[in-house]
């Protein structure tokens, strides 16, 4: 298809102004990361820092600024009477606080956060990968009664308010003694209705002339499940353990109940203990965010490509 | 004896057997306990105490708020129809594979990799009243401050933004997907047939991309009836007119501790969703039938 | 291709059995389980006093750090105390205290600082000593404290002639000087603030003679000419003289603000000292007592150390607890010059008084404030917490701030919310018989209903047959 040069650009302007939306916030977000303390408010886009003495001809002197006028700045000067207006370039220039980045990562053990979070998230992703395929296969290819008020329920497990459950199961894990361990936190977030709806969905778009094929050769249901269902759901697979990955990885409310033991905790989690009232530093912090998000960030743009392809063959397609 | 059918039950169970156990530990043994709760009064101190519907009237009680609540709940709702909007634009474009596009869709999901606490933060500035990104474009058109965080009235716009801008990310991945799926052919069928641009997105892509219309919907709607997070990390637990019913249950469970209470209405808000959910979906289904 | 599928997943499952059966946790009582709140630095100082004290002891006075958030740290320990599940030696603030032990959550411990002949309570600042007691009797111990100050620029004041703040300045003193240190630029935008006092608003109303709780914490008596007062003139420093931050607005931006030089006055805790000597030129910062309004209080954060009444290892908890608020446990402490300790020998020693983190710094402001201060930031009732409170006040400074409504008539909005949340819970329900409710009856039908559709689904053939 041909398009006309005038509608091209009228797609890219679009297309800037929608990554603006997007984009904006995000890189706010980077820039205030390398921001110098008491610079992060300054209103600008570039990480300032200002000098704490001038020169004036040729002799340090100790320079306090009083206040901020467009381009220039009011200080006084140490031994100096009266004030006197100088540039901002004369104290501030451009410099990033790539500091920031290395002090939050000597003050918080974001190693061990980052291992504790990696092994969540990733027994979370397998054992969901499991579940949810054995489940996704019963629902789809099996016949059994009460195959369908299970799936009914199922579904209505994903209206359940969330807060409403945490007090039972906080409960149930302290009788087996669970809380404040790694299990406590894997083992319900092991059970998902969604990625049992996803897979489900997408188990019924391969076609039944396979198995069919395969029964004749003597395969018993597990063996098709084995043999054919999962061979042949990687991309769905794939989209799956993106999504759990991603999600478990920025779970912040069932970690933070069920983990107190501070060499536990996972990043998200270690990251809002970092945020508190005592806690002034803004560029830091928002140091510590970038680093925390930078794991699920990879994750995206390594997967990114069978994640479309997953939902294509899910049954979401057109 | 053990019959084929037999068999393929006992086969069908085993395979649902991980799936149920946690269904029945983590879902619905809790949803049976805050069920019973819900008939209790339960302050976390003394030992619950059978009301039987004490609870469920003091919902409806005029200073309960509860229909307050519940509007703000439905308000969010507004908020599915504009993120689906925008996601599919950018799926559109994106779709055009224009140059440059897979640099774009890194940027564009950003978003949705993002955890709570950089979103609060991020958005807690763009939002800010005094130095706040937005107050400041829209005072170069001479709008005057808005405290999007701070005036009751303005709370809801401001945490929607925010959760438009989350949910339009995830709209747009499953939407760029569904329209790989979408054969060129017909695209090129109908150019033969001297349809434009507009005409051949509203009869061929849009129609065709009604099951990620449905998914979207209703996942987005639920999300949105159980708004949580968004509105209480970004105002510190002062949500003013962004109160919505599951903001209330957290409130009275764990600051006031009626958890009884609290239950009650975590049932009342389920069986709105469940209800809201069935319409939904029936009423889909008659349509695609009288289709 | 299947045997490399299924050799891959029973690969899985194994390395998934074998790491939960590698992380599965120790049982918690076999440790001394501390729980604290604190920043990562903080965290890590207590883990190093705890490490050292695990070093000296046998192993049934094994301790085990845990942590909690600090913003919902009460409301997280009652749930655990209602699991069962509290820990042994809890760091709390006195504002805690009240509520717990009227839950019965906290032991006495009294007969143990008797039984101890190597404890002195006197050995700790008196001031401290209200805020570990219920009664007559001690249910904690005090382990630190923070006292809010002024922090003010004193380049700012220097250049503009006006004489540095000191314990006689009032209100008005405040309010004159902030106007004059607040500076605009050509087109009229503040381009430095005279003072920002937001943290010290419940201080502010009780220097106005105005009080949240009442003395016994169980009714809201907060609309009060006094409150309403305080509440007034926090609004208008920012609405009327514009010398100030509106709190219509993020309040992570202050501390940066002052470092920054575009605030010239702040009103916050120890903490920030050490910070803002190290951003600021260490010759510009001092810290001056709070203004005094019609009496002279001051804030302070007490913390605390107490042990809880379900705890099994209660000797064993009591000696972490004398470690914690012993000498070498009070110097571990004092070292990052965020917190003031709560011995008497320490804090009037040149380890505080000339703290390496503030050499320069009017250090004996801090303890200067201590004796007439109220709980800071927030008191909490014995039915409702801090939480609650913290937030029902600033809904209703808002309310004011937008306009809606005078301080008085915002705060009785206030003052009712608040009580009806004590209401609800002073009055027990009253059980109801099962028999006979609309439950018993609903458990009726279903259980009806069930045996109705067992009974028509006899003689139907299962579904998925033949």
């Amino acid at each position: 298809m041909k398009r006309t040069i005038p509608f091209t650009l009228f797609l890219y302007g679009l297309l800037l102004v929608l990554s603006g939306w997007y984009v904006v916030p995000f890189c706010w977000a980077l820039v205030t990361s390398v921001k110098h303390p008491g610079m992060v408010f300054d209103g600008r886009w570039l990480p300032y820092t200002r000098a704490k003495s001038l020169d004036v001809g040729g002799r340090m002197v100790e320079a306090q600024v009083l206040q901020e006028l467009g381009d220039s700045l009011v200080v006084t000067l140490g031994g100096m009477p009266g004030q006197r207006v100088v540039p901002r370039a004369a104290l501030e220039s451009v410099s990033p606080a790539w500091h920031n980045y290395t002090d939050a990562w000597r003050i918080v053990p974001f190693g061990k956060y980052f291992l504790n979070s990696a092994l969540v998230s990733l027994c979370i992703t397998l054992g969901q990968l499991i579940t949810c395929s054995l489940g996704g296969y019963a629902f789809s290819r099996l016949q059994f009664p009460g195959r369908d008020a299970v799936f009914l329920l199922y579904l209505a497990t994903l209206m359940i308010p969330g807060p409403i459950l945490t007090v039972p199961i906080y409960m149930l894990l302290r009788q087996y003694h669970l809380l404040n361990t790694y299990q406590g936190v894997i083992l319900p977030g092991l059970f998902s209705a969604y990625g049992t709806f996803l897979l489900k969905q997408f188990f019924q778009t391969i076609p039944k002339d396979l198995e069919d094929a395969a029964r004749i050769d003597g395969a018993g249901v597990v063996s098709l499940y084995f043999r054919i269902i999962l061979p042949l759901s990687g991309p769905a697979l794939a989209a799956l353990a993106t999504f759990v990955f991603i999600g478990s990885w920025n779970d912040f409310f069932w970690p933070s109940i069920v983990l107190t033991d501070p060499g536990m905790l996972t990043l998200p989690v270690g990251l809002a203990h970092f945020n508190d009232i005592y806690m002034f530093e803004y560029g830091r912090l928002m140091a510590g965010c970038m680093i925390s998000i930078a794991p699920a960030v990879l994750m995206y743009m390594v997967f990114q490509r069978f994640v479309t392809r997953g939902v294509v063959m899910t049954g979401l397609k057109g | 004896m053990i019959t084929r059918t037999t068999r393929h039950a006992l086969i069908g169970y085993a395979f649902l057997l991980p799936n149920v156990l946690g269904l029945i530990l983590f879902t619905l043994g809790p949803i049976v306990f805050s069920f019973v709760l819900s008939f209790f009064d339960w302050n976390l101190f003394a030992g619950p105490v059978f009301v039987d519907m004490a609870n469920y009237r003091a919902m409806f009680a005029p200073v309960s708020r509860f229909w307050y609540y519940l509007g703000n709940s439905f308000f969010f709702l507004l908020t599915v129809p504009v993120q689906m909007g925008i996601a599919l634009l950018v799926a559109y474009l994106l779709d055009k594979n224009l140059r440059g596009t897979l640099v774009f869709k890194v940027l564009f999901f950003i978003p949705v990799v993002l955890s709570v606490i950089p979103i609060a933060m991020i958005w807690g500035y763009i939002l800010d009243t005094q130095n706040g990104l937005l107050n400041g474009i829209l005072g170069t058109f001479g709008i005057a401050r808005i405290a999007w965080l701070f005036d009751p009235a303005w709370i809801r716009i401001g945490v929607s933004l925010m959760a438009v801008w989350q949910g339009s990310a995830f709209g747009s991945i499953i939407y760029y997907a569904a329209l790989q799926g979408i054969p060129a052919h017909l695209y090129e069928v109908a150019t033969l047939d001297g349809a434009g641009e507009a005409r051949r997105f509203w009869s061929i892509t849009v129609p065709l991309l009604g099951p990620t219309h449905f998914f979207l919907g209703i996942t987005g709607a639920i999300g949105a009836l159980q708004m949580f997070a968004p509105i209480y990390t970004m105002t510190h637990g002062m949500p003013g007119g962004a109160h919505n019913l599951l903001i209330e249950i957290y409130m009275k469970g764990y600051q006031e501790f009626h958890m009884g209470y609290a239950a009650a209405l975590s049932w009342v808000l389920f069986l709105t969703i469940f209800l809201l959910s069935t319409m939904y979906w029936k009423n889909l289904r008659s349509h695609a039938e009288n289709a | 291709m299947p045997a490399r599928i299924i050799g891959t997943l029973i690969g899985a499952l194994v390395l998934t059995a074998a790491l939960f059966f590698y992380l599965l946790g120790d049982d918690p009582s076999q440790f001394v389980n501390f729980s604290t709140w604190g920043t990562a630095t903080e965290i890590a100082s207590f883990q190093r006093l705890i490490d050292h004290y695990n070093a000296t002891r046998s192993p049934r006075h094994r301790v085990r750090l845990s942590h909690g958030e600090q913003i919902q740290y009460t409301e997280r320990l009652i749930v655990q105390a209602a699991a069962g599940n509290l820990p042994d030696v809890m760091h709390l603030d006195r504002k805690d205290l009240p509520l717990f032990v009227s839950r019965g959550m906290c032991e006495d411990l009294t007969p143990y600082m008797e039984r101890d002949s190597s404890f002195h309570i006197t050995d700790y600042l008196p001031a401290l000593l209200p805020g570990c007691k219920v009664g007559t009797q001690f249910y904690a111990v005090p382990h630190n404290f923070s006292t809010l100050v002024l922090y003010y620029n004193k380049s700012h004041f220097d250049a503009e002639g006006i004489a540095y703040p000191d314990s006689t300045w009032t209100w008005d003193d405040l309010l004159r000087a902030a106007r004059r240190l607040t500076r605009r630029d050509a087109q009229g935008t503040i381009a430095r603030y005279g003072c920002m006092m937001t943290l010290a608003v419940q201080t502010l109303i009780a220097q106005n003679d105005g009080r949240v709780l009442n003395a016994t914490l169980d009714s809201c008596i907060v609309a009060s000419p006094g409150a309403a007062g305080a509440v007034q003139f926090i609004v208008d420093l920012s609405e009327k003289y514009g010398v100030s931050w509106s709190m219509l607005s993020q309040n992570i931006q202050w501390d940066d603000m002052f470092a920054g030089g575009r605030l010239s006055m702040i009103a916050n805790g120890r903490w920030a000292a050490p910070w803002y000597m190290r951003t600021m030129q260490p010759g510009s910062i001092d810290a001056a007592p709070l203004p005094r309004g019609k009496l002279r209080r001051g804030g302070a954060v007490n913390h605390i150390m107490a042990v809880a009444s379900q705890s099994t290892k209660k000797d064993e908890a009591w000696q972490f607890v004398k470690y914690l608020v012993s000498e070498e446990g009070q110097r571990m402490l004092n070292d990052d010059g965020a917190n003031i300790p709560a011995l008497r020998s320490l804090v009037y020693s040149d380890a505080f008084l000339r703290h390496h983190t503030t050499p320069t710094m009017n250090n004996s402001v801090f303890l200067e404030e201590l004796p007439h201060s109220v709980v800071w930031p927030f008191e909490q009732g014995i039915y409702v917490t801090h939480f609650v409170l913290q937030t029902q006040l600033e809904l209703a400074i808002r309310r004011v701030l937008l306009g809606q409504m005078t301080a008085m008539q915002s705060l009785r909005i206030m003052q009712d919310n608040v009580n009806g949340v004590i209401q609800s819970h002073r009055t027990a329900p009253d059980a109801v018989p099962f028999f006979g409710s609309v439950l018993s009856y609903v458990c009726g039908a279903c259980a009806a209903g069930l045996f109705l559709f067992l009974v028509r689904r006899r003689g139907v053939r299962l579904p998925g047959r033949g």
